[in-house]
């Protein structure tokens, strides 16, 4: 244990500059960034790295120093509208983690976006993304983190479509702001009946309405909430909300931008897909877990959602060739397995928080070393994407293939690597929330485990593939190693991809930390916040939590390992020992192959039917109404406007002295009318 | 009546009288010039009548602004125009 | 003492006389002049009523008065003197730069 009296600093109190500074990376960047050092790139990264300092300054504060957990809000445009931030477990275990990752994929990018022409608009893109995701983490109410959401979509749309002159890179930027679109208008929904009624609540003194601790301090009275549409208000609220999460944690169905947003740099996957974007969701169901846990029914739906992607996405990632989209799939089917186990926090309570939040830090972890290590095969092949193109890479990258198999290890949950700890844990309390939630609760024990088997064989079907055999075109014969800072990127997340699980205890001491996040006080400027009573909560919502922890049978501990092992040996078989020829399956013929090569038709359902079937011709009905009736409209009053003038303009003669009798017979008239009034002067 | 405030009336109808034709003079007389000077005389006419009633201040005023400024302004104003006497 | 009526109808005549300059009269240097013969009667219904109520206020408005007035004049000549060397004339029945 470190020595709690070596720094004797209060990071706590100036959170804020974790926001301030890559805000102004992003402008430095932007304006002066194009000059100096390698043009472009040095004030992002130092920013962020400033970042990083605080953050992990925050975290001795707290950990180490066992500082109470801070919130500081200060009055900013309307009674009760707050700006502020708060530290406690939480938000800490996030800031660090996406500090950290952020600091080496801008590391890694000064080595991969060398001899990009537009480098320090990238790097100010970049720095703006994480210092929003920073205010995200950090906001103390829904508003400031729902501005700090759209920021980060924002961001996200203008780094996928970073290389805008590939018509599919502009594209795709497109499509990953069109479907969070649907899902913060719902979010944003979900924000005003919060606010609405946290005011309209008699009991509630809430002086900031949306403040996550007023709102969690309240949650007695609000669930006494009038239904809406004969939903339970707090549920509604609670769907709204994960309809948001559903947007930009890339839960079924909107998840549809992800395998297009690979249109980006390598990089940009790498932060959106392990740091600064898809978390998001994930950390706003953590955030507002209370409001959750109070709303019948609102955890099974959470739970449900996410068990359904992971498999879902799992079974995608099997037929995809691009090698980055394979990697884009296990991110939504790892995302729906934090979102399933947040939603067993029903059962679990606030441990369900951090059995989420470690696989969330793990698997940003994993996932951008996956990535970087996929942007490194790119970089060194010239930007060939197809796996089936690949082979053999290993010979010639050796960094770069081991750095991937790591992160291939740590998704699949390989004993002792970071995944494992944390991903076994979340297949294991799933079945204890299976005993206690009937059969929805299996259904999601079993989508888990079933993706586990799935998640083993796309990982090193795409990793032989890419990896060992021949060659199977030109640019994979000679590939070329990455340089100096992508490597050393690539070592220090391998070290921490392998290593976190046993750095922290086999994840012990993480979720211990982040065991206390609601229920201990939270001082403020003025007072302090009491803890929370998870098990009062919990009965508002119908939800019993378990009092004690219960050890799941034997089998269901060793259950996972076998499946992940039996998916490593199928895909061993099949792609790297060539004993089963799985070609006669992979045929334009086989209906299910048909159906996964084209993603279930959900993209289908969404373009060619929604879109343009639907949407188009009720355009169409707009656009007859809005030609001749609207339009109508406004032609009526502007002609009556031109006719009135026409007629009331040969009231203007230019001479003076009919200007001058007007006003003098209107001032007789007035005076007349007074007298007349009032009966005399 | 006192004889002090009859001879008041008496100087107040004067200087009415006056100023009536005066001003109407103003409109009516067919050279500016003659104008402008009636104008100066209506000007005058009514700082006597300020006077009369006790606010000699205003009066003084009057003439000053009136008479002193605006005028020498008119008349100024119809040198400046008028191509010849009598036009 | 001489009655406040008296004031007020020499006044009410004046300012008649120069509305119907104002209505009647081309000639805009003519046209001012009855401004100011309009602006001297309201002064002098001021002053009447200042002495009148014993209130100096009255006076202080018709200072004023005065004050705005000059300024007035200056500005009116001005664009008088203006219109006269563009249009060399201050017939304003034919400046009506003001028509539809």
């Amino acid at each position: 244990m470190m020595d709690p009296t070596l720094i004797d600093f209060n990071f706590t109190h100036q959170a804020h500059w974790i926001i301030i500074l890559p805000m102004l990376g992003f402008l430095l960047e932007l304006i002066i960034g194009k000059y100096w050092w390698r043009k472009g790139g040095m004030f992002a990264t130092l920013s962020i790295l400033g970042s990083m300092i605080i953050s992990f300054g925050c975290l001795y504060n707290v950990y180490v120093q066992e500082m109470p957990f801070y919130e500081y809000s200060w009055e900013w445009f309307y009674p009760g509208i707050v700006a502020g931030f708060t530290i406690d477990p939480l938000s800490l275990a996030m800031l660090c983690m996406v500090s950290f990752i952020s600091f080496f994929i801008h590391f890694y990018a000064i080595g991969y976006m060398a001899h990009d022409c537009a480098k320090n608009v990238y790097f100010a893109e970049t720095a703006l993304f994480t210092g929003s995701m920073f205010g995200l983490i950090l906001a103390n109410n829904l508003l400031q983190l729902f501005i700090f959401w759209e920021m980060v979509g924002v961001c996200s749309y203008l780094l996928i479509g970073f290389w805008w002159h590939r018509p599919e890179a502009a594209a795709a930027g497109k499509k990953a702001w069109m479907s969070c679109a649907v899902g913060d208008c719902l979010f944003l929904l979900g924000i005003a009946i919060m606010f609405t009624i946290m005011v309209g609540t008699p009991g509630v003194s809430a002086t900031e309405p949306i403040s996550f601790n007023q709102i969690f301090q309240n949650l007695g009275h609000l669930h006494h909430a009038a239904p809406i549409f004969g939903i339970p208000a707090l549920t509604l609220i609670c769907v709204l909300f994960m309809c948001g999460v559903l947007g930009k944690s890339a839960g079924f169905p909107l998840h549809v931008w992800i395998p297009d947003a690979m249109e980006g740099p390598t990089t940009v996957s790498a932060l959106i897909h392990a740091a600064t974007m898809v978390t998001a969701g994930v950390y706003l169901i953590a955030r507002a877990f209370p409001i959750f846990l109070a709303a019948p029914n609102a955890l099974m739906i959470v739970a449900f959602m996410g068990a359904f992607t992971a498999l879902y996405a799992s079974t995608l990632g099997l037929v995809v060739n691009d090698l980055k989209r394979i990697f884009a799939y296990s991110t939504i089917s790892q995302l729906g397995y934090m979102i399933a186990i947040l939603g067993c926090g029903a059962v679990l309570g606030v441990t369900a928080v951090a059995y989420a939040l470690f696989h969330l830090v793990a698997h940003a972890f994993f996932k951008a070393l996956l990535f970087l290590s996929s942007g490194s095969v790119l970089h060194g092949i010239g930007n060939v994407r197809d796996i089936k193109e690949m082979g053999g890479l290993l010979k010639g990258m050796p960094w770069t293939g081991y750095a991937m198999l790591a992160g291939a290890l740590a998704l699949i949950a390989f004993p002792f690597t970071a995944g494992y700890y944390s991903k076994d844990m979340i297949i294991e309390e799933s079945y204890i929330y299976a005993t206690h939630g009937g059969a929805l609760g299996y259904m999601v024990w079993i989508f888990l485990v079933l993706g586990v088997i799935l998640t083993a064989t796309y990982t090193f079907r795409a990793w032989y593939l890419a990896m060992t055999g021949e060659p199977r075109s030109y640019p994979a014969v000679h590939p070329h190693e990455c340089g100096i800072w992508m490597k050393t990127t690539l070592i220090v997340l391998s070290v921490f991809a392998l290593g976190l699980g046993i750095m922290t205890g086999g994840g012990h001491k993480f979720w211990d930390f982040l065991k206390q996040t609601f229920e201990q006080e939270t001082l403020t400027a003025t007072g302090a916040y009491p803890g929370l009573d998870m098990h009062d909560i919990a009965h508002y919502g119908g939800n019993t939590l378990m009092h004690h922890g219960a050890h799941p049978p034997q089998w269901v501990i060793y259950l996972p390992l076998l499946l992940m092992i039996a998916g490593i040996a199928i895909a061993t078989a099949v792609y790297y020992k060539n004993r089963i020829d799985v070609s006669k399956y992979v045929k334009k013929d086989n209906p299910i192959y048909q159906i996964l090569w084209n993603k279930y038709y959900l993209d289908y359902l969404f373009k060619d039917i929604l879109a343009e079937k639907i949407i188009m011709t009720l355009f169409t009905f707009w656009d007859v109404l809005d030609r001749y009736v609207i339009d109508g409209v406004v032609n009526l009053l502007s002609w009556i406007t031109i006719q009135s003038g026409q007629v009331s303009r040969k009231l203007q003669t230019g001479m003076v002295q009919n200007y001058a009798t007007a006003v003098i017979f209107g001032v007789s008239m007035l005076m007349i009318l007074v007298i007349m009034i009032r009966g005399g002067i | 009546m006192t004889l002090g405030e009859n001879f008041e009336l008496l100087v107040f109808a004067v200087l009415a009288v006056v100023l009536i034709f005066t001003a109407i003079m103003v409109i009516a007389s067919k050279e500016i010039v003659h104008s402008a000077l009636y104008l100066l005389g209506t000007f005058a006419t009514v700082a006597g009548i300020y006077i009369l009633s006790k606010a000699t201040f205003i009066g003084i005023v009057q003439i000053f602004v009136y008479i002193g400024a605006i005028g020498i302004l008119i008349i100024f104003a119809v040198m400046l125009t008028t191509r010849e006497v009598g036009g | 003492m001489i009655p406040l009526e008296y004031y007020l109808l020499l006044a009410g005549i004046l300012f008649a006389i120069g509305a119907y300059g104002i209505m009647t009269l081309s000639n805009g240097i003519k046209l001012l002049m009855c401004v100011e013969l309009m602006l001297n009667a309201a002064n002098m219904n001021l002053v009447a009523f200042s002495t009148h109520i014993n209130d100096a206020s009255g006076q202080v408005f018709a200072l004023f008065s005065i004050a705005l007035a000059a300024a007035e004049a200056a500005v009116g000549f001005a664009i008088i003197l203006m219109v006269y060397r563009l249009r060399a004339e201050i017939d304003i029945d034919n400046v009506k730069l003001l028509r539809w």
